[in-house]
C-alpha cells in the first residue's frame, strides 16, 4: 500500500493501514478515518474497539444452521413452536430475516452462506452444503425449501442442491416464481415473500 | 411512430436542449463536431440503451457542466405510437469521469429495467461505419442482429442478457475444471441453461437473417440499377449441416447438448465455450460472391445500405409500426443514383432524421419538404419547411 511518505507516528500509520483493506476504503480514505479517530475521546474509541472484537468474539455461527448468533444452537434452532420437519435453505442470514418479517413460515432455516458462481471462484465447497447434509441424515426432515435468490447464480446453487437432497427421499421445493427475477431475496416485500413460501412449488 | 418532443441534460456537449419535432423528413445542418450527430445518438440510446459510438457510459456525461456533487446526463423523449403518446427517460449519473456510471430508466414515469425500455421506440441508424458491418469483424455483425432482434422480441433481450452471464460463468467453470478445482458435474446447470438460452438466439437469429435476405435481395437489385444479387447467409456458431431446413427450438436445442458433449474435452483444454450462438456469423454474398473478403469498399458500402434498409422493412413488418430512422452523415459517401435512391426509400417512413455537413447533397423538391435545423456549438435552430 502507498500512502504516501507523510512523517507520521507509528501507531498512526498502523490504523492507517488497518482501515486501508476494508472494502471501498482507498489510502486517502483511511487517512482521513484515521486522523478522526485520533481526535475521538478516549471512551469513544474504546467503545468502538470493543464493538469490533465483540462482533469477533461473540458473535459465531450456529453450529446447526450456519446463521450468525451470540449463542449455539441460535434462538430460532431452540425456538419452541418451530417445525423440525421443514428446512428453508437461504444464502445469506439477511434473507432469514426477511422471511421471519412474513411471520408465516415456521420451520428451521440453513444458510450458505453464497450462491454457486464460478466467476467469484465459490463451489459448492465453499459453501454450507455438507452441514445441510448432516443436518438431514438420521433426522425426520420430511422437506427442504430452496429459496436461494431467483438469479442463475441461486438457480445454479437450487439445481445443484436438488441432486444431492432428492436421492435422500427429502421433498425438495422451490420458492413459487413472482419474486422479481435477478432480484434479492433480501428487497422483496412481505406479501411477495408469503405467497412465494406458500405457492412453492416442486423443485 | 416518431419523437415530438427530445430533451437533453449534461449530454455530450449540451448543456440543455429542448427539441420539438415533427412527422416526416429533419434535416439536420452543422460542421463537424458541432453536436448533430449525438442528437441521433440521444434517439437511438433511448430506444436500444445502447451508443453508437462509445462504449464507456461516462463518455456520455458533460463533465464540463461543473458544479459540487455527482453529475447526471439525463435524456428523455415523448414518443407518438399508433397505440398513444409515451415518455421514456434514462439518466446516468456519476461521482466523477473515472467513477462508476449508474443509469436509471423511467418508461411513462416510472422506475423500469432496460428489458422494458428496449422495443418502446424501434430506431435504425445508417452510418457511414456500416461498412464495417460488411468488411469487418464478426462480433459486429452479431452485435447487429442482437440490437435488430432486441427491438422487436423482448424475450429475445432476456436470453442474451441471460446467456451471456452463462457463457462467462461457464467459461471460469471450466477453467476451474481443468486445474482440477472444480468437478465437471458442476457443468451440467451452465450446460443447460446455454443450451435452452443459446437455442433462442440460435433460432431467432436465423429467422432474422433468412427475412433480411429475401427483403434486401430485391432492394439490392434496386440499388445497383437492376444489377446484383445479394444474398444474407446465416453461419451458425453451433455449426451447421445436421439440421437441414428444420430449425424449430425443439430441434435446435437437444443439437446444441449434443455438440456440447462432443466439444467438453476441447473446451476443458482451452478453458472456454466453443459451442453456441457467440460463434455466429453472416456472410454477404453478391452473385456468390462473398463480400466480407473480396468485396469493393463501394461494393461493401451498398450492401451495407440494402441491409439497413432491409432493416427497417423487417421492423415494421414484425412490430406493425414505422421505426424511426436516423441517418448519420451518409449522403457524402454515396454517388448521386444511391443518394437519390435512399432519399427516396426512407421518404416513405414515418420520420425521418437526416445529419449533413452541407445541404449540397439534396434535391431541391426534397429539401421543399423537409424540417430543417441548424446544429451549431451545442445549439439546434429551427429553419422551419424547406429551410
Ligand atoms: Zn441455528
Amino acid at each position: 500500500m502507498d500512502i504516501g511518505f507523510v512523517p507520521t507516528a507509528q501507531p498512526v500509520g498502523r490504523l492507517i493501514e488497518e482501515l486501508n483493506k476494508l472494502p471501498g476504503i482507498g489510502p486517502k480514505s483511511a487517512q482521513r478515518l484515521a486522523y478522526f479517530l485520533l481526535r475521538m475521546s478516549a471512551d469513544e474509541a474504546r467503545s468502538l474497539a470493543e464493538a469490533i472484537l465483540a462482533v469477533k468474539e461473540r458473535v459465531i455461527l450456529c453450529s446447526e444452521c450456519q446463521n450468525i448468533t451470540e449463542s449455539d444452537p441460535c434462538l430460532i434452532c431452540r425456538g419452541d413452536g418451530r417445525d423440525g420437519t421443514t428446512i428453508c435453505v437461504v444464502e445469506e442470514p439477511l434473507d432469514i430475516l426477511a422471511l421471519e418479517r412474513t411471520r408465516g413460515y415456521k420451520g428451521l432455516y440453513h444458510v450458505l452462506h453464497g450462491a454457486i458462481s464460478p466467476a467469484d471462484g465459490v463451489g459448492p465447497d465453499e459453501l454450507k452444503i455438507k452441514e445441510l447434509l448432516s443436518r438431514l441424515q438420521g433426522r425426520p426432515v420430511a422437506e427442504v425449501i430452496l429459496a436461494t435468490n431467483p438469479n442463475l447464480e441461486g438457480e445454479a446453487t437450487a439445481m445443484y442442491l436438488k441432486g444431492l437432497i432428492a436421492p435422500l427421499g427429502v421433498r425438495v421445493t422451490r420458492l413459487a416464481r413472482g419474486l422479481p427475477f435477478g432480484g434479492d431475496l433480501e428487497y422483496a416485500d412481505e406479501v411477495t415473500l408469503s405467497r412465494a413460501i406458500e405457492g412453492r412449488q416442486e423443485a | 411512430m416518431f419523437v415530438r418532443h427530445l430533451s437533453l441534460t449534461n449530454f455530450r456537449s449540451y448543456s440543455r436542449l429542448e427539441l420539438d419535432l415533427s412527422e416526416h423528413l429533419a434535416v439536420l445542418e452543422g460542421g463537424n463536431a458541432q453536436g448533430k450527430t449525438n442528437l441521433l445518438e440521444a434517439i437511438y440510446l433511448l430506444a436500444t440503451t445502447r451508443s453508437p459510438l462509445v462504449t464507456n457510459e461516462s463518455e456520455l456525461i458533460n463533465w464540463h457542466a461543473g458544479g459540487e456533487g455527482p453529475l447526471v446526463a439525463r435524456l428523455f423523449a415523448e414518443v407518438q405510437r399508433a397505440g398513444g403518446r409515451i415518455q421514456v427517460e434514462i439518466a446516468w449519473q456519476a461521482q466523477r469521469a473515472t467513477m462508476p456510471v449508474r443509469k436509471r430508466i423511467r418508461v411513462n414515469g416510472v422506475v423500469r429495467r432496460v428489458v422494458d425500455l428496449v422495443g418502446q421506440i424501434n430506431v435504425v441508424m445508417f452510418s457511414a461505419h456500416d461498412i464495417d458491418l460488411i468488411g469487418g469483424a464478426p462480433a459486429l455483425r452479431r452485435r447487429y442482429l442482437d440490437i435488430a432482434s432486441s427491438q422487436v422480441d423482448s424475450r429475445y433481450l432476456y436470453s442474451l442478457q441471460r446467456y451471456n452471464r452463462v457463457l462467462a460463468q461457464r467459461n471460469h467453470l471450466l477453467r476451474l475444471i481443468r486445474d482440477r478445482r472444480a468437478q465437471p458435474a458442476e457443468l451440467d446447470f451452465w450446460d443447460r441453461e446455454l443450451a435452452e438460452t443459446g437455442s433462442y438466439l440460435t433460432v431467432q437469429r436465423r429467422h432474422l437473417v433468412a427475412t433480411l435476405s429475401d427483403l434486401a435481395h430485391v432492394l439490392h437489385r434496386q440499388l445497383t440499377a437492376g444489377g446484383e444479387g445479394l444474398q444474407i447467409i446465416y453461419l451458425p456458431g453451433l455449426g451447421g449441416g445436421v439440421l437441414g431446413s428444420d430449425w424449430q427450438p425443439e430441434r435446435v436445442k437437444p443439437e446444441l447438448e449434443a455438440r456440447l458433449r462432443q466439444a467438453r474435452q476441447r473446451e476443458l483444454a482451452l478453458g472456454m465455450t466453443l459451442v453456441g450462438p457467440h460463434r455466429d456469423d453472416i456472410q454477404f454474398l453478391v452473385e456468390g460472391v462473398d463480400m466480407n473478403v473480396y468485396g469493393s469498399r463501394g461494393q461493401q458500402r451498398t450492401v451495407a445500405l440494402s441491409l439497413r434498409l432491409a432493416e427497417a422493412e423487417f421492423m415494421l413488418g414484425r412490430g406493425g409500426e414505422h421505426p424511426i430512422l436516423l441517418l448519420d452523415d451518409v449522403l457524402s459517401e454515396l454517388d448521386s443514383l444511391r443518394r437519390r435512391h435512399l432519399l427516396e426509400s426512407v421518404s416513405r417512413y414515418q420520420q425521418v432524421l437526416i445529419t449533413a455537413t452541407d445541404l449540397d447533397g439534396f434535391e431541391p423538391d426534397f429539401l421543399a419538404k423537409a424540417a430543417q435545423f441548424r446544429v451549431d456549438g451545442g445549439t439546434v435552430r429551427p429553419l422551419g419547411i424547406g429551410g
